[in-house]
């Protein structure tokens, strides 16, 4: 289980530095330009480091389900409507409700046991967990003055 | 109403991003994995670009150098997200990459790293991380 939780603070802390990164590449590329380059660039990296690791099996794709090779196009879902959120309502409600939605759906994922997780039986500690994530992220994210647009 | 539904569905989209892609992982390796869903991402991004007529591409030229690597951490970040699910589940791995996210932001901007402007975390900010990691740690044990 620390394996699993090291791994996880591990693409946070990556996925925290790659916003910062990808903050800087949006202040002068446009929004699917951006998105367009920054997914290409992931996708080329990440065949480097396959290449040097496992070689050509890289593109061992035979177990691959046709249904699979769409799954990288809900990465466009999140991008499109994180961006559409944020113009409507700013990106302080945007990140708190999303967050929200994001623990409660996992949270929802675990527990019926969605594709490939295992089912997780529901405790009243894992719903006490959820809100307290939740008041934590209103919290951080509070402003005295709603100024956003 | 339409700004808080799109907000819902990227929370939902994000949750349901990680679950994918360890479902693929169980028939890939993970470097696949991590290379194709951003391939297909790349393109459908690619296509929305020329749907929506966006300004041409050469505007990367002006941005600093260093910065245009942030893409390649995609790869870590699948790779890493993919084994973390597979070992911890979803909402584990969810709450986690949250915390690991936000501590990041705040120690950046605290340093003032990566030209981003100096700001000292707010108490506010320190008592919601603090909340936030003992939700995660409910939901861990």
């Amino acid at each position: 289980m620390i394996v699993g939780i090291l791994f996880a603070l591990c693409a946070g802390l990556f996925v925290g530095v790659q916003g910062i990164f990808n903050r800087h590449v949006n202040m002068k590329v446009s929004s699917w330009a951006a998105t367009a380059f920054i997914l290409a660039t992931g996708s080329i990296a990440s065949l480097v480091v396959g290449l040097l690791l496992d070689g050509t099996a890289i593109f061992n794709f035979s177990d691959m389900k046709p249904a699979y090779w769409l799954f990288g196009l809900v990465g466009i879902g999140v991008i499109f409507c994180t961006m559409t959120a944020m113009r409507k309502i700013g990106p302080t409600k945007t990140i708190v409700i999303g967050v929200i939605a994001q623990l409660t759906t996992s949270m929802i994922f675990d527990m019926t046991g969605f594709l490939v997780l295992p089912k997780v039986t529901l405790e009243w500690t894992h719903i006490a967990g959820l809100l307290l994530m939740i008041v934590g992220i209103y919290l951080f994210n509070y402003q005295k003055k709603e100024t956003n647009a | 109403m339409p700004g808080i539904v799109f907000a819902i569905l990227s929370g939902f989209f994000i949750s349901l991003q990680n679950v994918l892609n360890a479902t693929i992982g169980t028939v890939v390796s993970t470097w696949s994995t991590a290379m194709i869903t951003q391939a297909v991402g790349a393109t459908g991004a690619l296509l929305l670009y020329v749907a929506f007529r966006e300004p041409s591409f050469s505007t990367l030229k002006q941005v600093k150098t260093r910065y245009l690597f942030g893409g390649s951490f995609g790869a870590v970040v699948v790779a890493t997200s993919v084994f973390a699910v597979t070992y911890v589940g979803a909402a584990m791995t969810n709450a986690t990459m949250l915390l690991a996210q936000l501590a990041t932001v705040i120690i950046i901007e605290m340093f003032g790293l990566f030209d981003m402007p100096k700001q000292p975390i707010a108490r506010h900010q320190l008592l919601g991380l603090t909340v936030m990691v003992v939700g995660a740690l409910l939901i861990t044990l």
